[in-house]
């Protein structure tokens, strides 16, 4: 220990160890204190300075015999619970005691010990310290038992199950967990993830309970009173950090601690968001609660990961298209590639040729027999189009905002692959109405189902409380046969399935949002980022085309695809709904007549 | 039906023809396999057609498909391996049998290239299985001023069944298609397919001038499925000719397509099959020396494929009921094979021909080149078809022979045959409806007598022709 002498500054102690201890969450330390710090057992208040950063808390502070500085001062030790910090940034420490303060400044050097020395190093100090309560105390804080690499929690008595079938990393730090967990004698006080030097409480009130009869029944014959609902779903922030090993530390009411390792924790894809989100059935208020806290930031983690290293993607030419085009077509391609071959077809007979087309295929398992079907698509239709592959599977958001990065078109028509032309001038009549007036910013158009009933004519928002009092965008009068109008009329939102806007808005706002994941609410998003821009939408029911709506998903009904949407729309209130006030309400008789 | 029957309402007014002879068009003949490869009812009779337009001095060409067996050229799709008018086609890709779409990439450039070479007046294609219902477009784009007649052999375009238009499960009639009924029966695909599947088939056949349904029946499905009237014409087939015929060595192979197993696999005619069965042929001869109560034995007569569709179960069964019925001078003699069957239903085969009585006589495949030598042997032909059928050869085969025939009482060869008048109808897939129908024949030979002097002799290949050429000359002004 090296002792920086007294007076050479303005402080009135000394800092010469100071560490993180996660295991007993705060600040050890040592040092020396002017001899006018009154030892006794009121705990002082502490204030730990690290740069900008400063952490605060009732310390246990225990005065010890130190013969190095007996003149003027003596020996400190410090427990300040609290938060991890960078110990290299640390400043001084503040012991505020009945309006007096105390100011300790770090030794230079600073002690570097690890947390374990810093332990050892305290206990062994602590023992030459006179006896008293805050010297019991911190004895006992310094004797809790620490995690040495094996698992104690079976040991536990009265006994706790607490088991995980899977983690999974929500980058940077958050963990996903998936598992279940019994405390039949309700002992259990606290349960801790930790990892490295941080630690943070698994709050049990706010996990996503998930029925486990499975476990109910295995644990039923030696433990009455348990229910089904005992497995759980739960998120933790800013814990983990890759090299260390992460585990649960459960403190029981009588004040034992006992351990167990998070096994593998898996990294994070497309793959882990759909685990997440299946086999989950929230509805009413149990959404609110288990999309703000557990799937609302895990899906979101998972999903950025996802986009870190952006989207990489080559381009074909399949004939040569015209070099300014009027407007460009963007369609993502996903598992049903026929859907172009059809398309295509159709629009060899319906696009005027003063139009691109760009098929963005966000399914790389469908590369050679998508160019195949290109090469033969272009030699019996004789359409011009592009070709452009990701080299990842994307999702809708990304895969048409690389669309719309390579079109050149002075508008964009953002169109699913399972739509079909039904009138031959469905484009120009949405061009045009784009082209006459500029207030507005998005086009939609009539989609009918194969039976010529109503898929789409805009959409408008609707509070479901079945999916906790969200705001969904719901399409009206759709399965009913359109009426005769053939109009242009202001609406909420329009469907992304075919959606017109001129280029340089949908460039200004930037595409559709990427927080979206694979397919919904990012069309509604984007009508009110145009809508943010002082433009409306509109549907110009003179364009007609069929929508096979869900089929250019490849037919996806599982449950993780309905929490999917879930979420979406978890994020579309949060950006939306709950940040701004809502959109008004075209009303029935604001109708735009057709342009001339 | 050989004449233009109910012209009117199938083509277009204002066309009939009292006009002046004119020059005999250019035609080429597309047909979706090759004479020279395979046999079936469509690519013989574009061959026949093909052949007589020369003969009667019009310029003419044939493009047919190769089959897996015949030889390609290292990069050449377009073949000419039988002769300067004659065209063989080497598919590059795999066809895609639900839509009927050819993905082969070198196709339509070639066939763009092809009809802009050769200019023809018409193109007469006899199918778009193979070739795809793309090649409408790619002919238009390679020489718009070419009509473009397509001749309807069956109901593929409506029905994904083997274009059966019956139910994949119970194989009972279909009616008519719907999207729901068809993916019904096909529960890999979705409503919304069958969709797509018709708006495609529909967009190409736009382009088609002129559509030749062999049957009013399948004129009437095709119809109702969305074909214009204006565009719909009923003429017969080009009959096959078979003395001195250039398909001699086609009609001696045997029969390779399984009638159900492949998609796009399409009904054709059993003929010379070697057969499984020659054993039982064997044991099976007529037996001069019946029992017959003193009338005389009246034979009926059944060519062709022994299948599920073609009635055959229905036939046994019938044989049976005349012993019940205790008709003791009707026989039932079979000519056809069974071996191209499915091996469930050849042991059916095999076990009704073992249990049946005396009444049978199974003779096993023959050589269609005889066909007339044993109809002769017969007193009325028997068609106890199970599906519609269109326009059966066997009916045209027995007309020729003078023979009258029993027939199911639906689709195409119900038309063909008037009840009472050259032959009997009884109703489909009932062995008691049959039975009494036969059983009244051979007990009052008198009726045989009647029916049979109502038989006309069908169109001649010239005749048919003649009637080609009119409709030629229709779509063509």
């Amino acid at each position: 220990m090296s002792i920086m002498q007294p007076g050479v500054d303005s402080s009135q102690g000394c800092i010469d160890f100071l560490s993180y201890s996660s295991s007993l969450d705060g600040w050890i330390g040592g040092g020396w204190i002017d001899l006018s710090w009154d030892d006794q057992d009121a705990p002082p208040d502490c204030l730990l300075e690290f740069g900008e950063k400063r952490i605060s808390g009732q310390a246990i502070a225990c005065a010890f015999p130190r013969a190095d500085v007996r003149k003027i001062g003596t020996g400190l030790l410090l427990f300040v619970p609290g938060e991890s910090a960078r110990r290299d940034d640390f400043q001084d420490a503040i012991l505020t005691r009945d309006g007096r303060q105390f100011r300790l400044t770090p030794s230079e050097p600073l002690e570097d010990l690890s947390e374990a020395e810093a332990i050892a190093r305290t206990k062994s100090l602590v023992t030459t310290a006179v006896r008293s309560s805050r010297r019991a105390h911190l004895l006992r804080l310094l004797n809790r038992p620490t995690y040495a690499g094996q698992d104690t929690l079976e040991a536990l008595q009265p006994p706790v199950f607490l088991e995980l079938d899977s983690a999974c990393l929500c980058p940077p730090a958050g963990l996903l967990l998936r598992g279940w967990f019994i405390d039949p004698f309700k002992s259990v006080e606290s349960i801790r993830v930790r990892c490295g030097s941080e630690s943070r409480l698994l709050d049990t009130r706010r996990w996503i309970p998930i029925a486990r009869p499975d476990v109910r029944e295995g644990f039923a014959r030696n433990f009455g009173g348990l229910v089904d609902l005992c497995g759980f779903l739960a998120f933790v922030g800013d814990v983990y950090s890759t090299g260390e090993t992460a585990y649960f530390e459960v403190r029981s009411r009588s004040g034992d601690v006992a351990f167990k390792r998070i096994p593998q924790i898996r990294s994070p894809g497309v793959d882990t968001i759909k685990e997440t989100l299946s086999h989950l059935e929230l509805r009413y208020d149990e959404l609110a609660q288990g999309y703000d806290h557990v799937l609302g930031p895990a899906v979101k983690a998972m999903n950025d990961f996802r986009m870190l290293d952006g989207v990489d993607y080559k381009e074909m030419r399949f004939g040569e298209g015209p070099a300014a085009p009027r407007c460009s077509i963007i369609v993502p391609l996903y598992g049903r590639i026929d859907f172009m071959e059809l398309q295509l077809a159709f629009f060899s007979r319906t696009l005027g040729r003063d139009h691109e087309l760009i098929y963005v295929l966000d399914d790389p398992t469908m590369l050679r027999a998508t160019e195949a079907l290109a090469t033969s698509c272009l030699a019996r239709f004789r359409l011009p189009f592009r070709l452009v592959a990701l080299s990842a599977n994307m999702g809708y958001a990304p895969a048409n905002n690389v669309g719309l990065k390579l079109a050149r078109g002075e508008y964009v028509c953002f169109l699913n692959s399972d739509v079909f032309p039904k009138t031959p001038d469905w484009l120009n009549h949405m061009v045009e109405t784009a082209a006459s007036r500029p207030e507005v910013g998005v086009v939609g158009a009539l989609l009918v189902f194969e039976d010529e009933t109503i898929q789409h004519e805009g959409c408008s928002y609707e509070v479901l409380p079945e999916f906790a009092g969200w705001s969904f965008s719901l399409h009206p009068r759709k399965g009913r046969y359109p009426g005769g109008d053939t109009g242009i009329q202001e609406v909420e939102a329009v469907t992304g399935a075919c959606l017109l806007m001129p280029m340089a808005l949908a460039r200004a706002v930037g595409g559709f949002d990427e927080g979206y994941v694979i397919g919904d609410f990012e069309d509604v998003d984007l009508c009110r980022k145009a809508q943010g821009e002082g433009r409306i939408c509109v549907v110009d029911r003179r364009a007609r085309l069929y929508h096979l709506e869900r089929q250019s998903q490849g037919g996806q009904q599982s449950s993780w695809r309905l929490n999917l949407t879930l979420y979406n729309a978890w994020r579309f209130q949060n950006r939306w709904v709950k940040a701004a006030a809502p959109v008004p309400v075209p009303s029935e008789a604001e109708h735009l007549d057709s342009p001339a | 039906m050989s004449d233009l029957a109910a012209e009117a309402p199938f083509l277009p007014p204002g066309n009939r023809a009292d006009a002046p002879p004119r020059a005999l068009p250019s035609v080429l003949v597309m047909t979706h396999s090759h004479p020279k490869l395979t046999r079936g009812g469509a690519e013989i009779s574009a061959f026949t057609l093909f052949r007589e337009l020369k003969a009667r001095g019009a310029t003419a060409w044939l493009l047919g498909c190769s089959s897996p067996k015949s030889e390609a050229r290292l990069g050449a799709t377009l073949t000419q391996p039988y002769g300067p008018d004659d065209y063989v086609y080497h598919p590059n890709a795999p066809f895609d049998y639900f839509k009927f779409a050819n993905p082969d990439p070198q196709f339509p450039k070639v066939l763009e290239e092809l009809v802009a070479e050769l200019k023809p007046d018409i193109v007469h294609t006899h199918h778009f299985v193979r070739f795809g219902v793309e090649m409408f477009s790619a002919i238009r784009r390679g020489w718009p001023q070419a009509k473009i007649v397509l001749s309807l052999h069956e109901y593929l375009a409506i029905c994904n069944h083997h274009g059966q238009m019956m139910k994949t499960r119970t194989f009972r009639l279909c009616e008519k298609e719907s999207y729901s009924a068809c993916a019904a029966c096909f529960p890999e695909y979705g409503e919304r397919d069958f969709f797509l599947r018709k708006r495609y088939l529909q967009m190409f056949f736009d382009d088609v001038d002129l559509f030749i349904s062999p049957s009013h029946f399948l004129a009437g499905r095709f119809r109702s499925w969305g074909l214009p009237d204006g565009k719909l014409a009923v003429l017969e087939n080009m009959p096959p000719e078979r003395d001195g015929s250039p398909f001699a060595e086609a009609w001696t192979q045997p029969n390779e397509a399984p009638e159900l197993l492949e998609p796009g696999s399409l009904p054709s005619r059993s003929v010379t099959a070697p057969g499984a069965s020659a054993r039982l042929a064997q044991l099976r001869r007529p037996r001069e020396a019946q029992r017959t109560g003193g009338l005389r034995t009246v034979r009926f007569g059944f060519f062709g494929q022994m299948s599920p569709l073609k009635g055959i179960t229905v036939l046994m069964e019938a044989a049976r009921r005349l012993n019940t019925l205790g008709v003791t001078n009707a026989v039932i003699e079979i000519y056809g094979d069974y071996s191209s069957q499915p091996i469930e239903f050849q042991k059916v085969v095999e076990e009704a021909l073992e249990e049946a009585g005396e009444n049978v006589v199974f003779h096993g495949a023959y050589d269609n080149a005889q066909v007339n030598a044993l109809m002769q042997g017969i007193d009325a032909m028997v068609i106890p078809s199970t599906w519609w059928e269109n326009s059966p050869v066997v009916i045209q085969e027995a007309f020729t022979n003078g023979k009258p025939v029993i027939c199911s009482n639906i689709g195409g060869m119900a038309e063909k045959i008037t009840h009472g008048v050259n032959g009997m109808h009884f109703e489909v897939s009932r062995p008691a409806s049959l039975a009494e129908v036969l059983a009244e024949l051979a007990t009052h030979p008198g009726r045989l007598s009647a029916l049979a002097a109502g038989v006309r002799p069908p169109p001649t290949a010239d005749e048919v022709l003649d009637q080609h050429l009119e409709l030629y000359d229709r779509v063509l002004s």
